[in-house]
């Protein structure tokens, strides 16, 4: 299906269009960059309208030659999973511009062309099915976000800027090292030397190899995701980032590393993950509660969304490593669900920091009474990231939780805890943001239009994710049937290497 | 029938008077004559070969030959008279554009 | 009817999202007409719902599949059985009476909007809890009023204390409502259904009595119960709740939401049935509540606060029931209560808007000009809270818990323990009364109430009169109406012996008047200046607040900020630090040591050497074309020759 490459290639062209003839025609390049963005999104939903899964639940392939000498193809394919991550870069696509339109005041052309070709990179992420086709966009996307923090970022950007990239091309370079030790095993063993996933999902590996393979992938995607001793890039790069890059970041960066466990580390190296399962999911429960407790001390509010990313993304580790029918279901949904909250999250404090100047919450205070909307809207995004039923969080951890249950009640508790943490640190939030009584006397302007409509939309997809979601899971059921197949094809006396 | 020795001694002869020419005279022109007879001198080796072989090949490649040096001869031409032209030149000494400038270099 | 049941909790919520969307083209007194409107539709549903015989057959509709994992597809579904039924019409009756009495009660506050837009998603909310025919929608309901209870609380939210109550009371019960996950995961985990009827089927028909798994399910059920019905030891929220306006005092935290609890037990039972043990820890929860409550409510000096001590105490009874298993006593005293609790409330926050917002009692008895409808109405729900033999309805509803308590085990503590509440209820009540109503002031007072404001203060005193008088009390002649009704569904609660019964009757007739004495020598004692003795200690509530604030709170900030501060800045940061420092190091000492002393040399060398042979070389290269040719050919004939011989 040439449409997925459309998908990909199609915001780069923008990108390209946009940055060669649209130098200082800043009105122009907003529109341009709103119409690539939209339109990625109108096929992306297309897509997902005409979806057909074949048997191995792929709704479309595309597979042509590219090096063929060393086995490399340009193969894209699109399961539930990844349909769903694609929708979701789509309508944060457009949602990054708009929040940008009068945010970023200089060099309008080059910042569209950079977050176009971000999104490129991700797209290319969530669709290739080529180990090098995935290293390639995996790093692809990497540069453009440098530069969008490094140009266009609040304070302390270089230092971030530099952090972020440090720690994700060493955690990418181990995955090149195990991607390539996959290859050559795989070519001793059948002849065959390719990078093709599906012929790799056939590889059969002694027990040792295995887990080294599989920590080379665990730990490129533990630092995206990111897992606890990694984590610290992330707090620095939401914070110094500007606001479309943060929607970015904790959108969709995050989601990478998640996507890039359940597509390779969990299929391509079943025993060994399952061996890992109790390590993946006490990284994953400190995870949410160590956010959960930073969240709370956290001055900054986008510092303190970005702690709260890695508390949520706990929950999803936690539930890929508990690897069963909810388990799986709820971190996808949840990884949604994170994407679009997160994303108006980090979209409201920007509007709120243009209207303030600040994002300190020692600064802010009492801002329910001038900015109503504004400050209705980040009620409703502070619930569904507190998990509120009827919201978009809630389906997601509750199926990760009950899933988990079955693994160990113990665990369950555990992450059980994060739930009321999160209510903590959240109402605290929002409590010194919006209620009390106001300490800045200036003029106030409450949301215009073009933000309405933005965060409008942005709410509506919050409600469908929590009212309605299942027709996102219904997407899900083939690749999780074949996720937990994988792992139920585990023979039970394997060695087991870890313990 | 003309002996195949007789053909390389004529095509050898002509060969060395045409680098003869391109290594003794200064003027661009002859150079460029020089250059022709020394083809000439290999067309012609060509020729007796596929004759003495009972061959085509070696025709074949004197048609080929006397394309390309028509192709040559007209460039060269055209880049004396450009040397002409620009440099005033129709001797090779004033062509030193290639030289090595180590003296100026060093110092 | 089964087709139109979504309309019950359907109606409020859509009046709360045109008040939430168009509230800004309304006017303000259009909006509270609006969702006046939308709660009484929600009441005519329900009374449709009566006359449509829902009482004798439970009705049921399924709106959509919520979730689909798996085979496992929970739906958007309703039931509406008797237990349902009575909730539903207590909700939306109180509901609509605290809606109106709004009207005129919030009629000076700018924040309509937002007040009643919460207002309808309160009711919604609660009567999707009530409805639910899962685990998982009911789990929705159970949190969706309780952030309305957070943003009512918080309603005046410039002044912190509102705010910080709010989230107080949000945190708190959300400690609970994880514990009511963490039981949901166990029995999805067991049974792989959350349908309320399978589910406690299936439970029924697999595990046996007592044992483990129900016990551990039940309890973390009861946790929720605990944490939303403010029982001990999660009971810290509902006082500061009492930040909040009095409506919304009446109707969250006296009549219907914190009494989710009770029903959410109820609604369970079949569980707590296999569980002798949590059902009689359910029991003791009720009666320590009830004492904690009413002595708390002893020795407090905000109006307000004592009728919410009192909440605490009363919903101890409904819990004491449930633990004896008398299902369909603790709905009834949960009826009564809502009417008189309700009652007191507003007549309560009448009381205080007339007096401008003056919460201490002792000032309140001061000023003494307090509207005399208001006080006749509150003398009524006193009444019935005290459970004045005979003529209340708290009294049939009260002294049938006590009955009941007497033949659980252990009974005879659990009777002492409701006993001495109900006479400490007695006395704090009447307390209250005599202090704020006949206080030093005149009492002559000719206020009036606005009819949106006396007509729910009328009709809840009269039901807190009657209601009582659907079931008399066992071994009395007369109507026995409620609990045969509840038998298929909740099934009959045990009573002791006749003798004993009309005995226990007896004495529970005698607490109030015994309570209304000793409510006189207190006020007396503390006219003259001598106070209880602990009155510190149970105005504080027992210090819990302190007890919580040392235990759990500051070490949570504690750890919080140690986090940042050793692991973020030493561990993290300082590593990452301490690596590039020493990256620094090294390569400084490369730059010095080895680039200087061998590398730069050594190049330096090469490059001497090269630059030698270039110049070399570079003679040949002296533009000559003659000279190149020579060179070519000469070259040629080298390497001709060489090959040839």
């Amino acid at each position: 299906m040439y449409w997925l490459s459309v998908l990909i290639f199609l915001p780069v062209l923008g990108a390209l269009w946009i940055g060669v003839i649209g130098r200082n025609k800043t009105d122009f390049t907003r529109w341009a960059a709103l119409a690539v963005t939209s339109t990625e999104l109108l096929i992306a939903l297309g897509l997902w309208w005409n979806a057909a899964p074949n048997a191995e639940g792929y709704y479309y392939l595309m597979r042509v030659p590219w090096i063929p000498a060393m086995g490399i193809q340009f193969l894209l394919g699109m399961d539930g999973i990844s349909l769903l991550l694609v929708l979701l870069t789509a309508l944060l696509g457009p949602v990054a511009v708009l929040v940008s339109w009068h945010a970023i005041k200089q060099n309008w052309s080059a910042f569209a062309a950079l977050l176009l070709a971000t999104q490129t990179g991700i797209m290319g992420v969530f669709l290739s099915l080529d180990l090098v086709l995935f290293y390639v966009f995996w790093e692809l996307m990497l540069v453009p976000m440098y530069f969008l923090i490094g140009l266009w970022g609040h304070e302390r950007r270089l230092y971030a800027a530099y952090k972020f990239f440090l720690f994700t091309l060493t955690g990418s370079l181990l995955m090149l090292i195990a991607i390539l030790g996959l290859y050559f095993i795989h070519g001793e063993q059948t002849g065959i030397y390719t990078f093709d996933y599906f012929e790799l999902l056939q590889i059969n590996l002694p027990g040792k190899t295995e887990l080294w393979l599989m920590l080379g992938f665990f730990v490129a995607f533990a630092v995206k995701i990111p897992l606890f001793p990694i984590h610290s890039w992330l707090p620095d790069a939401h914070t110094e980032a500007p606001t479309a890059g943060s929607i970015f970041l904790a959108g969709l960066l995050l989601k990478t590393g998640a996507y890039g466990l359940l597509r390779f580390c969990l299929p391509l190296f079943p025993e060994a993950s399952l061996d890992f399962a109790p390590i993946g999911m006490t990284l994953g429960v400190i995870g949410i509660l160590y956010g959960a407790l930073l969240a709370l001390v956290q001055e900054d509010m986008k510092r303190l969304i970005a702690y709260s990313s890695i508390s949520h993304l706990g929950f999803v580790v936690f539930g890929i490593y508990a690897w069963n029918q909810e388990g799986l279901n709820g971190a996808v949904l949840l990884m949604l669900a994170h994407g679009v909250t997160t994303g108006a999250m980090f979209a409201m404090i920007g509007m709120l920091q243009e209207r303030s100047g600040t994002r300190l919450l020692t600064q802010l205070g009492g801002l329910l009474s001038p900015l109503p909307r504004l400050a209705s809207l980040l009620l409703l995004f502070t619930l569904s990231a507190m998990s509120m039923p009827g919201l978009a969080n809630f389906i997601g951890e509750f199926l990760v939780l009950a899933g988990v249950f079955q693994i160990s009640a113990g665990f369950a508790f555990a992450g059980a805890l994060g739930i009321i943490t999160g209510v903590v640190y959240l109402l605290w939030m929002y409590q010194r943001a919006m209620l009390g009584e106001i300490t800045v006397q200036r003029l106030w302007t409450d949301l215009n239009r073009r933000e309405t409509v933005l965060l409008g939309a942005l709410a509506l997809a919050v409600l469908w994710l929590g009212l309605y979601p299942a027709p996102f899971l219904d997407n899900l059921q083939i690749p999780v049937t074949a996720l937990i197949e994988a792992k139920n094809a585990v023979p039970t006396g394997s060695i087991n290497a870890l313990r | 029938m003309i002996p195949l020795s007789h053909s390389l001694a004529i095509a050898a002869l002509l060969f060395v008077l045409g680098l003869a020419v391109v290594l003794l005279r200064r003027e661009l022109l002859f150079i460029l004559i020089g250059l022709e007879v020394m083809l000439n001198g290999v067309a012609l080796t060509a020729t007796a070969a596929g004759q003495y072989w009972g061959n085509a090949d070696g025709q074949v490649l004197v048609i080929m030959l006397m394309t390309v040096t028509a192709a040559e001869v007209a460039v060269a031409l055209i880049l004396v008279w450009l040397a002409f032209d620009h440099y005033r030149a129709a001797r090779v000494e004033a062509l030193t554009q290639l030289r090595e400038e180590t003296e100026r270099r060093t110092s | 009817m089964n087709q139109w049941l979504w309309l019950i909790p359907g109606t409020p919520l859509l009046g709360s999202l045109v008040i939430a969307l168009l509230g800004g083209l309304l006017r303000r007194e259009h909006i509270a007409v609006l969702a006046c409107l939308a709660a009484a539709a929600a009441f005519l549903v329900v009374l449709l719902a009566w006359l449509a015989g829902a009482a004798s057959q439970p009705l049921q509709q399924t709106l959509y599949t919520w979730v689909a994992v798996g085979d496992w597809r929970p739906m958007f579904g309703f039931m509406l059985d008797r237990l349902a039924l009575v909730m539903v019409s207590i909700v939306s009756g109180v509901g609509l009476l605290v809606h109106l009495y709004s009207v005129s009660f919030m009629a000076e506050e700018t924040d309509q909007r937002r007040y009643y837009f919460f207002l309808n998603l309160f009711l919604a909310g609660m009567l999707l809890l009530v409805l639910a025919d899962n685990l998982l929608l009911l789990y929705l309901g159970w949190e969706l009023v309780g952030l309305c209870s957070y943003a009512l609380i918080g309603f005046w939210y410039r002044d912190p204390v509102c705010s910080n109550a709010g989230r107080k009371a949000f945190i708190v019960t959300r400690i609970g409502d994880t514990a009511l996950a963490l039981g949901i995961f166990l029995l999805f985990s067991q049974f792989h259904e959350l349908s309320l009827s399978a589910l406690l089927t299936d439970a029924a028909a697999q595990w046996e009595k007592g044992s483990a798994l129900a016990t551990v399910a039940t309890l973390l059920i009861l946790g929720g119960a605990v944490g939303k019905s403010a029982q001990l030891p999660l009971q810290v929220w509902l006082p500061d709740a009492m930040a909040g306006p009095s409506p919304v005092s009446a109707l969250m935290h006296a009549a219907t939401m914190v009494t989710a609890g009770v029903y959410l037990i109820a609604r369970t039972h079949p569980l707590f049935e296999l569980a002798p043990q949590t059902q009689w820890l359910v029991a003791a929860i009720g009666a320590l509540t009830i004492v904690y409550g009413a002595s708390a409510a002893l020795a407090q000096i905000d109006f307000k606060k004592v009728l919410a001590y009192s909440t605490i105490s009363q919903i101890g009874y409904m819990f004491l029931a449930l633990g004896c298993g008398a299902y369909a006593l603790a709905l009834f005293h949960l009826t009564t209560h809502a009417f008189f609790k309700a009652l007191l409330f507003l007549s309560a926050g009448a009381v205080i808007q007339a007096s401008r917002d003056e919460h201490d009692i002792n000032k309140l008895g001061k000023i003494g000009h307090h509207p005399p409808l208001a006080r006749w109405t509150f003398l009524a729900g006193a009444a019935s809270l005290a459970g004045v033999p005979v003529v209340t309805a708290g009294f049939y509803s009260k002294d049938a818990i006590l009955a009941t308590a007497w033949s659980a085990p252990a009974g005879p503590l659990l009777w002492t323990f409701a006993a001495f509440g109900a006479l400490l209820t007695a006395i704090y009540i009447f307390r209250v009364y005599l202090i704020v109503f006949h206080g030093a002031a005149p009492q002559t007072s000719t206020l009036s109430l606005p009819y949106p404001m006396s007509v729910p203060l009328l009709i809840l005193a009269l039901l807190s009169i009657i209601s009582g008088f659907i079931e008399l009390p066992e071994g009395w002649p007369g109507p026995h109406l409620w609990s045969p009704w509840f038998e298929e569904e909740l099934g009959l609660a045990t009573f002791p012996s006749l003798t004993i019964t009309y005995m226990l009757q007896l004495i529970a007739a005698l607490l109030p008047f015994i309570g209304m004495g000793l409510a006189c020598v207190l006020i007396r004692r503390e006219r003259a200046n001598q106070p209880l003795p602990l009155a510190n200690f149970l105005r504080c509530g027992w210090n819990f607040d302190a007890f919580y604030q040392a235990t759990l709170a500051r070490p949570y900030y504690a750890l919080a900020r140690g986090l940042r501060g050793i692991v973020e800045t030493l561990l993290i940061e300082g590593a990452l630090t301490r690596i590039t420092c020493g990256l620094l190091a090294f390569a400084t000492f490369c730059r010095k040591g080895v680039e200087y002393n061998v590398l730069e040399v050594s190049i330096s060398r090469l490059v001497a050497t090269l630059r030698f042979a270039y110049t070399l070389l570079g003679t040949t290269q002296n533009g000559v074309l003659s000279r190149y040719a020579l060179v070519i050919s000469t070259g040629a004939v080298f390497f001709l020759g060489y090959w040839l011989w």
